[in-house]
């Protein structure tokens, strides 16, 4: 018995059989299981904060108009900037890059079973909904994670708290870059490979870098919180919180890769995740 | 019939348990009731169907929950020249010997797969996996005891 299973074990690490079974069946049918009671509770809280609760809406509502004319001549001085570096880019021959499309999608669990052994979430969308393997998944406020494995109409993301994600980062002032790295939830994120003399500060905010092709350049991820210098190493120790609010997700988006050269580009050049690294080693074979 | 019902809605349950209590198999309890029952077709369709939810919605490459699984079928096997397979007692040392399986498991497929744990968290997941499966193991003896008598063992 021990023998079948190492050869079952050793079958699927090559082809990707199984884990394209177990998602397409054993991850659909929890997907299918915990949708209904997700709308049911969502359509429950709805209902509750929408026709319900209405403490503080009159202050709530004053607070937002003051926000949206802040926000309204933020906008504008942004729209002038935007033509400017538009007119630069067409004088310098820079060509922009590509749109990422966003498709958003609710979370149905977290870590859901006992093989769950790395921080992630589940999504009411799969690959047939644009959730297919190695899919960003951002918020308005920063980076989550990225898909790990997907179903037709489920998938599982891994999130960037996780210790084995690994994502490439720029400071946002500075531009000093670096290996932003999890260290578990509710837990710091590290920085590495920082070298001793770089400029990066507290508060700085870390947006991806776009090199690794696995997420596009600007998003933004963390802020920095710690900075420490070693006298044995010659890299600076940098801790950084996650800006997305991780332990709070309801609702997240999926940023769709552009068509053309660049999606190419991208299928070759984004590492493998657990789960779904058999089958796209066997797609770039 | 009624008995393929009774698993798709424990399965059903034990979803949403798991959705409560990330990181722990609520599925195990029902499969130690499937192995009590000694019908071995029966088993063998649990272990298929419950590696697939476990494998599926989990985070690594094929293996841990089906290794979990035959561990727990060759548990029982083993204890039942030993002990009465069906005493809270017997199923209090199971579910000690589950939980290191658990452990194990996930450990060496982590190894294996190259994959960075959380030692801490890994070791109290299989502490509560441990100390959850006997109060469940006597609820879901008790609710196929009622709701699916035929099946039940006597």
């Amino acid at each position: 018995m021990l023998f079948a299973y190492l050869g079952l074990y050793t079958w699927n690490l090559r082809t990707g059989v199984l884990d394209n079974a177990a998602s397409h069946t054993g991850l659909e049918f929890a997907g299918a299981v915990l949708k209904p009671g997700e709308w049911v509770h969502r359509s429950a809280v709805d209902f509750w904060e929408q026709y319900l609760y209405l403490v503080d809406v009159r202050q709530q509502n004053e607070r937002l108009a003051a926000q949206v004319k802040d926000l309204s001549f933020e906008l504008a001085k942004a729209r002038e900037e935007q033509q400017e570096l538009l007119r630069l880019r067409a004088l310098n021959g820079f060509s922009a890059p590509a749109e990422w499309e966003r498709v958003g999608a609710r979370i149905i669990a977290q870590r859901l079973g006992s093989e769950a052994a790395l921080d992630s979430i589940m999504l009411n969308k799969g690959y047939l909904q644009g959730a297919g393997s190695n899919t960003p998944v951002v918020t308005h406020r920063g980076v989550v994670g990225r898909i790990m494995r997907a179903g037709p109409f489920t998938a599982t993301v891994q999130l960037i708290t996780d210790p084995a994600s690994r994502i490439a980062v720029l400071g946002s002032a500075s531009r000093t870059p670096g290996i932003l790295m999890g260290t578990g939830a509710r837990s710091e994120l590290v920085l590495r490979f920082v070298p001793l003399n770089a400029q990066l500060e507290e508060g700085e905010t870390l947006i991806t870098s776009g090199l690794a092709g696995a997420y596009p350049k600007g998003l933004p991820v963390a802020r920095i919180v710690r900075i420490e210098h070693s006298d044995i190493s010659l890299f600076q120790t940098v801790h950084a919180v996650p800006l997305a609010g991780i332990d709070r997700l309801e609702e997240v988006l999926l940023l769709q890769r552009p068509a053309g050269p660049h999606a190419a580009f991208h299928a070759v050049e984004t590492p493998p995740q657990a789960g779904a690294h058999t089958a796209h080693a066997n797609a770039t074979r | 019939m009624r008995n393929v019902i009774w698993w798709l809605v424990y399965a059903a349950a034990a979803i949403w348990a798991q959705k409560l209590v990330p990181g722990i198999d609520f599925l195990l309890p029902g499969l130690i009731i499937a192995l009590q029952e000694e019908r071995p077709i029966q088993t063998f369709w649990i272990i298929i169907c419950f590696s697939l939810i476990q494998e599926g919605s989990g985070t690594m490459s094929f293996g841990p929950a089906v290794g979990q699984y035959l561990g727990a079928a060759v548990l029982v096997q083993a204890g039942r020249w030993l002990f009465e397979a069906r005493n809270i007692s017997f199923v209090l040392l199971l579910s000690a010997g589950l939980g290191l399986t658990h452990f194990g498991m996930i450990s060496v497929m982590a190894m294996l797969q190259d994959i960075s744990l959380i030692q801490s968290r890994l070791m109290h997941e299989s502490i509560i996996q441990a100390l959850v499966i006997p109060p469940c193991w006597l609820l879901v003896m008790q609710a196929r005891k009622r709701f699916a008598p035929d099946e039940s063992p006597a």
